[in-house]
């Protein structure tokens, strides 16, 4: 820890949550996520847009992961130092020592709250918000070195401070905050949070489209709706017929199963909402639900409604050291004719027609369909001729990168037990029930039976692990079947007439 | 369970609950002596005032009553809902399916006047 003299901010982080309602979320609120960052962050970048250098962070209890995240500032362009209030009764003494010199000013901000004004650094001023007609400060205010003294030697807590701050003849900024020092206001935050532009205190990442934000490894169900403004996190699992939004943040890693209708709400990290299940104005952690409507923090539970869910289970495959090698040598047996082929068809004006759809690859929410397996089996009856060909040159070839640099594996549908089925989301246990052998796709690649919804969004399912190599190795001899049937079927005729090349592969 | 029975008139009863939960521990025990109350009654009104938890088992139970009564195109009410339980209602929706009264006298008001 290294000291600052003269701060040109001091950022307080050293209460516990006030609110008995976020307390029963066991959720810090400095360290709470908005959006795509903490809270704690969005508070340190407000103060380096003001033109702050010189931070000083005073903390309380566990300051551990606050002084992890924030670091010495390096990665801000700031200095952060980090002080620890000895007596947690009386945080604000620590002040005495870090007022700045006589007649400069120091801005003054509390850890879990942003003002979303622009203050004077080198005026003394207040922020406030006007909530019900009553004038209530947002914990921001610049400062002259005289009152923070006075406030380290006569406050003891938050509304000591307040009540020493004059508002009536401070000079007041009126403002609106992003804040989660409450689950109230967490969930007043939203519209702001969401109107922001990124630079003023809003959502740095990109958005999907105007109002949606989707985190990497994310996905969305086709028939799944969102309702902007609506913020997904990373590795994010939105399942059939659910609706999320308005004004709702889900955490990474989080879980919305089917049928569920999530509306301005907050889901934390790692929280499972099951079936058919209703959430609005609520904050959800785990298997901790807060309705903010009316003031109750229930614990669930049955874990088929709220749960914390460990994604492991269910997250995107890396590839491992086989099916990069695999996929290696299929990539430089096949990449040369590949490029061949996309040179000779640029410029084809129904050549998207002709590709095969790969289901789930919509909605933006998977990265790489490109080694998928799963096919819609009305799509590959309406595939025009050389429709295999193409997906394999135009698709699969291609794919084959993502697998040898190990960003995604060559995908199917993970054995598992039946105990580990059942803890599954439901729309996945569906799909196992459908697919007994653990690979999808296989009764579609046999052209024996009409795939059911399930099926034909298979695309979504991905395996926990690579698949081993022996099913691997089965999957890829039924595709180059396809293949080859198919390229053996056009030689003696090319009239161009479309054929059912699924139900002739021999498999 | 020992549920508490309260004859309002011959058609209609009120049910209050004797435990501040409604779980697998003694969901068996509700739903046997609520048997007799929702057989012999054209309305069956309870009064949740008492109950704190509710788990899936007890919501199942609740359904199962309100099911029983509506295939005999009887009626079951409830009042008196405490903040926990009326959150986890509106989490399974289960709150657009049962008839929710403020209070004893709405729940009852229909019965006390015929």
């Amino acid at each position: 820890m290294s000291a600052t003299t003269n701060p040109d901010a001091i950022i307080l982080a050293c209460w516990a949550a006030a609110d008995p309602l976020l307390r029963q979320l066991q959720a810090e609120p400095p360290l709470i996520p908005m959006g795509d960052k903490p809270m704690l962050q969005r508070v340190l970048e407000k103060l380096v847009d003001l033109g702050c250098k010189r931070i000083a962070v005073v903390h309380g209890n566990q300051p551990q992961e606050a002084e992890a995240l924030l670091g010495d500032g390096e990665r801000w362009g700031c200095h952060v130092a980090h002080y620890y209030a000895a007596d947690d009764s009386s945080p604000l003494g620590l002040l005495a020592r870090l007022a700045p010199a006589v007649g400069q000013y120091c801005v003054l901000a509390p850890a879990d709250t942003v003002a979303l004004a622009s203050l004077d650094r080198n005026e003394a001023s207040v922020a406030c918000t006007l909530e019900s007609g009553k004038l209530q400060w947002s914990g921001w205010a610049v400062l002259p070195a005289k009152t923070i003294r006075w406030i380290a030697k006569t406050a003891r807590d938050r509304g000591d401070l307040e009540s020493g701050l004059d508002l009536s003849t401070s000079r007041l900024v009126m403002t609106a905050t992003i804040s989660t020092s409450s689950v109230a206001a967490t969930l007043d935050s939203l519209p702001h949070l969401f109107d922001c532009a990124p630079g003023a205190g809003g959502i740095s990442r990109r958005p999907r489209a105007m109002g949606i934000w989707i985190g990497n490894g994310s996905r969305v169900h086709p028939t799944a709706r969102l309702h902007l403004p609506v913020f997904i996190g990373n590795n994010v699992l939105i399942a059939e017929n659910a609706e999320v939004g308005p004004n709702t943040m889900i955490g990474d890693g989080c879980i919305v199963d089917a049928g569920s209708q999530i509306e301005n709400s907050v889901l934390l990290p790692k929280t499972y909402v099951g079936q058919n299940l209703d959430v609005s104005r609520a904050v959800l952690a785990g298997n901790t639900l807060v309705n903010a409507r009316l003031g109750v923090a229930l614990q669930i539970q049955d874990t088929e409604f709220l749960r914390n869910t460990d994604r492991r289970g269910l997250g995107c495959p890396k590839a491992n050291l086989t099916q990069r090698a695999l996929a290696a040598i299929l990539w430089l047996a096949l990449a040369p004719p590949g490029f061949a082929w996309r040179l000779k068809s640029e410029g084809s004006a129904d050549r998207a027609q002709a590709t095969i759809g790969v289901p789930g690859a919509v909605a933006g929410a998977y990265l790489s369909s490109k080694v998928r397996f799963a096919m819609s089996h009305e799509g590959i009856h309406a595939a025009k001729e050389g429709a295999w060909t193409r997906h394999l040159l135009a698709t699969f070839v291609p794919g084959l990168r993502d697998v040898i640099s190990g960003k995604v594996a060559l995908v199917g549908l993970q054995p598992r037990t039946v105990q580990e089925i059942l803890a599954l989301p439901y729309y996945w246990q569906r799909l196992y029930r459908n697919a007994p052998t653990g690979l999808i796709g296989e009764a579609l690649l046999q052209g024996t039976e009409d795939a059911s919804p399930e099926m034909s969004h298979a695309g979504d399912v991905l395996s926990a692990t690579p698949l081993p190599l022996a099913r691997v190795l089965s999957v890829l001899r039924r595709y180059a079947a396809r293949v080859m049937t198919e390229a053996l079927a056009r030689k003696p005729e090319h009239s161009g007439t479309p054929r059912n090349t699924a139900s002739e592969a021999v498999v | 369970m020992k549920l508490v029975i309260t004859e309002t008139s011959a058609a209609a009863a009120v049910v209050s609950f004797p435990v501040q939960n409604l779980d697998a521990s003694n969901v068996k025990a509700f739903r046997d002596e609520i048997k007799a109350v929702t057989d012999s009654r054209e309305i069956v009104v309870l009064d949740m005032s008492a109950l704190n938890f509710v788990d899936s088992s007890g919501l199942g139970a609740l359904l199962s009553c309100l099911r029983t009564m509506n295939g005999k195109n009887g009626q079951l009410r409830i009042f008196g809902m405490t903040k926990p339980v009326k959150a986890l209602f509106e989490l399974v929706r289960m709150h657009r399916i049962f008839p929710i009264y403020n209070s004893r006298e709405e729940a009852l008001e229909d019965v006390v006047a015929s």
